[in-house]
C-alpha cells in the first residue's frame, strides 16, 4: 500500500538508464552496432540461406512454414499409471511429443523399496523400474506415431520401450525415440555418479553399455535420435553461453571418436545426434549462440570430421527454456521469463521447445502451471506472427556480430578441451566442473550485490504474505506411491530367481569380455524381469564397484 | 560478531545433484570466516554424522530440491541425536514446500532457507544461532 510519494524517488524512475553493459557470458557490447562492425563477415560464407551450409539461419529453407517447434513440455511424475494419465493431459493440451522425465530413485539405480528413496519416489520424475512399467507408462500411447524423449542415463527404459513396442505389434524400426547417450554428459552435473561415464580414465562397464546401444541405434533404427547432452544444465549448474556450445561440441567429438571406432562414419553418426541447447535470459545472446552453434556445427563437421553429406551436418535441437532463472518469489512473474526464453529459442530456429511452469521454484508442475506454460507456447506460435518469416534477425548489425562473437569465444574453448585430451579428460580432471563453479558463485555473487537484478528477488520485492502461493503438486501417496510399492515387491517376490540369476550371470560375463555387445543380453534380463537396479549392479560389479551405489543392497545371486 | 569458532559439514544427501545452492552457501560460510567442509552430492546420512563428530562440528547444512527432505532428515535427526550430537546446529535449504517446513523444524531443524534468500541473512542466522547455545 502507498503511504507517501518520495519526490526524489520518482525523480529517479522517470530518469533511469540501463547500465547492463556487458552479455550474460561476460562479452562488452556498445550501444550501437553498424555495417562496419560487420565488414568481416561474408553473407555467402557466413550467413546463407535456412537449410544451407553453414545452417546459421536454420535448419530447414522455410523453417517453420515447413513444420512448427515441437512442443515438448519436460514432464515426469508419480508412478507409470499416475504419469500415463499426465502424459495424455499434455498431449490433449496440444503437445505433439512427450518427454519422460525421472525420479532420483529411477536415475540412480536404486530400487524403490530401498530406504535411500524414501520420499523421492515420483517426486521429480516418473519412477520405472523394470519392463512392466513402461508397458503401463505407454498404454494406450501411438509408439509409432509419437516421439518421446527421455533423460534416462542407460538403455534401461529404452531397452524396455522397444521390447513393449514389439509386443504391441509395432515396426520397431519406424520408433522416434530421442535418447539414449545422454551418459556422456550426466557426470558433469550429477558428479556424485562420475561411472555413468568412466572409471579411472576409460570408459565404464555402464557406458559400454550406453554406447553398445548407441551402435544399436544407429543401425538398426532409422528414426531414432540420439539425445547426447542437455546443455541448459551446463547453465543451471553456472556455465555461461559459451561453455554451453562448447561442451556441447566436445561431447559430440568424444561420441563420433567411439563410434568410427566402432565402424560408423561421422556423416551416419552425426545426422542422428541431437542435443538440447538451453535459452536463458540474456535474449539476443541466446538468440545469436543458437545461429552461433548451427554455423560450428556444421563448420567442424566439414573441415574437422570431412562429414560430406551436406544434411547430415545440419544441427538439429531442442531447447530448454532456463528454469534456474525461475522466482520462487512472485511466481506469477515467471510467465513472462517463459515467453522471454521461448520467443529466444523461436528465434534461434529450434526444432522443440520446452517451457518451464511458473510454479519451477515450488514443485513439479500442476497441470494447471504447466497448460499455462503450453500457452505461452501457442501463443508465440499462433498470436505473435514471429513463425511466419525465417531467421527474422538475421542482416542485424548487433545480432551477426554477436553470433560470430560467440562464434570464436566457443571454439577458442572446444580447442582449449581438445587440447586437454578431450570432453572426458576435461570432465575428469575437474576442469569441467570448476569452470561452472567458477560461474555460478560469480552468478551469486552479482545476485547478492544487486548488479544482477532477479526481479522479485533482489529488485522489487513484496513481502511474503502479500506474494501468490501457487498450488502445490505431490504424487499422491496414498493412491498412487504405496499401491506401487506394494504390488513391486509382490512381483519380487514371485520372479523365477533361477532364470533371473542365469541371465544376469550371462550378462557380467559378457561385460567382462570386453568385445561383442551388451544389448541383447540386456533384452533377455529384462524379460526375465530383472529389475533396472539389478543391471546397473551387475555392470557396477565389472568396474570394481559396488553392487547398489547407495550400498545398501548385496548383488543377490552367485558370484 | 563474537569469535566463538563455527565448523560446518555441508553437503545433499539423497538422489539429487542439484548443487548450484548448497555450493553457493558453503562459499559464503568460508567468506563469511566460518570453517567448512563440502562433502558434496550423494552422501550417506552415516557418513555424513561421523564427520561431523571426526571434525568436531557445530553447524550441518543439507540442501534439498527432489524431495526426500522430511523422510531423511526424520533420519538424520535420529542418527545424529542417537550418536550425542545434540548441540550441533542443523539449517536445510532448497525447494522444500512451505508446508513441510513445521515438520521439519519439529524434527529438529533450527531453519529452513527457501530460494531466493540473502546469504547475508544465512551467514546471520548461523552466527547469532551458534552464539547463543
Amino acid at each position: 500500500m502507498v503511504t507517501r510519494v518520495e519526490k526524489d524517488k520518482i525523480r529517479e524512475a522517470y530518469r533511469e538508464a540501463a547500465t547492463d553493459f556487458e552479455t550474460e557470458s561476460g562479452i562488452p557490447v556498445k550501444s550501437v552496432y553498424t555495417p562496419e562492425d560487420i565488414e568481416h563477415i561474408n553473407y555467402e560464407k557466413d550467413i546463407g540461406l535456412p537449410g544451407e551450409y553453414p545452417f546459421t539461419r536454420g535448419h530447414h529453407a522455410r523453417m517453420y512454414r515447413g513444420k512448427l517447434w515441437n512442443i515438448r513440455e519436460i514432464s515426469g511424475c508419480s508412478t507409470p499409471e499416475a504419469f500415463n494419465k499426465r502424459c495424455k493431459f499434455l498431449l490433449e493440451q496440444g503437445q505433439g511429443a512427450l518427454d519422460w522425465e525421472l525420479d532420483g530413485p529411477t536415475l540412480y539405480g536404486i530400487e524403490p523399496d530401498q530406504p535411500y528413496a524414501e520420499g523421492q519416489l515420483g517426486v521429480c520424475g516418473v519412477t520405472l523400474h523394470r519392463l512392466k512399467d513402461i508397458e503401463v507408462l505407454a498404454e494406450d500411447l501411438p509408439l509409432d506415431e509419437l516421439s518421446i524423449s527421455s533423460d534416462s542415463f542407460y538403455p534401461d527404459v529404452w531397452q524396455s520401450y522397444i521390447l513393449v513396442a514389439k509386443k504391441r505389434g509395432y515396426d520397431i524400426s519406424g520408433l522416434r525415440g530421442v535418447g539414449g547417450a545422454i551418459f556422456y554428459y550426466g557426470p558433469s552435473v550429477f558428479p556424485s555418479y562420475m561411472e555413468w561415464l568412466c572409471v579411472n580414465g576409460r570408459f565404464s562397464s555402464l557406458a559400454r553399455w550406453g554406447n553398445d546401444f548407441c551402435e544399436y541405434v544407429l543401425r538398426n533404427h532409422p528414426k531414432w535420435n540420439l539425445w547426447f547432452t542437455s546443455s541448459y544444465d551446463f547453465r543451471e549448474a553456472g556455465g555461461n553461453a559459451i561453455h554451453e556450445i562448447a561442451f556441447t561440441i566436445a561431447i559430440r567429438n568424444e561420441i563420433l571418436r567411439e563410434m568410427k571406432r566402432r565402424g560408423i562414419d561421422a556423416n551416419t553418426a552425426v545426422a542422428r545426434l541431437s542435443p538440447v541447447l538451453g535459452a536463458d535470459r540474456d535474449f539476443f545472446e541466446e538468440t545469436a549462440k543458437l545461429r552461433a552453434a548451427r554455423r560450428i556445427w556444421a563448420r567442424t563437421m566439414k573441415e574437422q570430421w570431412n562429414a560430406t553429406d551436406p544434411q547430415a551436418i545440419c544441427l538439429r535441437f531442442h531447447v530448454d527454456v532456463s528454469g534456474y532463472n525461475f522466482t520462487r518469489q512472485q511466481p506469477l512473474v515467471n510467465i513472462a521469463r517463459g515467453t522471454l526464453g521461448t520467443l529466444a529459442a523461436v528465434l534461434g530456429g529450434a526444432m522443440g521447445i520446452q517451457n518451464p511452469s511458473y510454479d519451477e521454484a515450488w514443485c513439479t508442475p500442476t497441470e494447471e502451471a504447466v497448460r499455462v506454460a503450453i500457452r505461452t507456447q501457442q501463443v508465440i506460435r499462433y498470436e505473435s506472427g514471429v513463425a511466419r518469416v525465417a531467421d527474422p534477425l538475421a542482416g542485424s548489425y548487433y545480432v551477426e556480430w554477436l553470433t560470430s562473437k560467440l562464434e570464436e569465444e566457443i571454439m577458442e574453448m572446444v580447442q582449449k578441451i581438445e587440447d586437454m585430451g578431450g570432453w572426458m579428460v576435461a570432465l575428469e580432471s575437474g576442469w569441467v566442473h570448476r569452470e561452472l563453479e567458477k560461474g555460478l558463485l560469480d552468478i551469486q555473487r552479482r545476485v547478492e550485490t544487486g548488479e544482477r537484478v532477479a526481479v522479485g528477488v533482489n529488485k522489487f520485492t513484496i513481502p511474503r504474505e502479500e506474494d501468490f502461493k501457487p498450488q502445490i503438486y505431490t504424487p499422491d501417496i496414498a493412491s498412487e506411491v504405496e499401491p506401487y510399492l506394494k504390488e513391486f515387491k509382490e512381483w519380487k517376490e514371485k520372479r523365477d530367481m533361477r532364470r533371473l540369476g542365469d541371465v544376469l550371470e550371462d550378462m557380467r560375463h559378457a561385460a567382462e569380455r570386453k568385445d561383442g555387445s551388451l544389448v541383447p543380453y540386456a533384452f533377455t534380463a529384462l524379460e526375465a524381469e530383472a529389475t533396472f537396479a539389478e543391471i546397473l549392479g551387475v555392470l557396477r560389479m565389472v568396474d570394481g564397484l559396488e553392487y547398489d551405489w547407495a550400498g545398501e543392497r548385496e548383488y543377490p545371486f552367485q558370484s | 560478531m563474537e569469535n566463538k569458532r563455527i565448523k560446518v559439514i555441508t553437503g545433499k544427501i539423497g538422489l539429487d545433484d542439484h548443487y548450484r545452492g548448497i555450493i553457493s552457501v558453503t562459499e559464503a560460510f568460508r567468506d563469511a570466516g566460518m570453517e567448512v567442509v563440502y562433502l558434496g552430492t550423494g552422501q550417506r546420512i552415516p557418513g555424513v554424522v561421523n564427520t561431523v563428530i571426526q571434525e568436531d562440528a557445530n553447524v550441518i547444512g543439507l540442501s534439498f530440491l527432489c524431495g526426500g527432505h522430511v523422510e531423511i532428515m526424520r533420519r538424520f535427526m535420529k542418527t545424529l541425536h542417537e550418536r550425542g550430537l545434540h548441540h550441533v546446529l542443523v539449517v536445510i535449504g532448497g525447494v522444500i514446500p512451505d508446508d513441510d517446513i513445521p515438520k521439519l523444524k519439529e524434527l529438529g531443524v533450527a531453519e529452513v532457507f527457501l530460494p531466493g534468500i540473502p546469504l547475508k541473512e544465512m551467514v546471520e542466522f548461523v552466527e547469532r544461532e551458534v552464539a547463543s547455545r
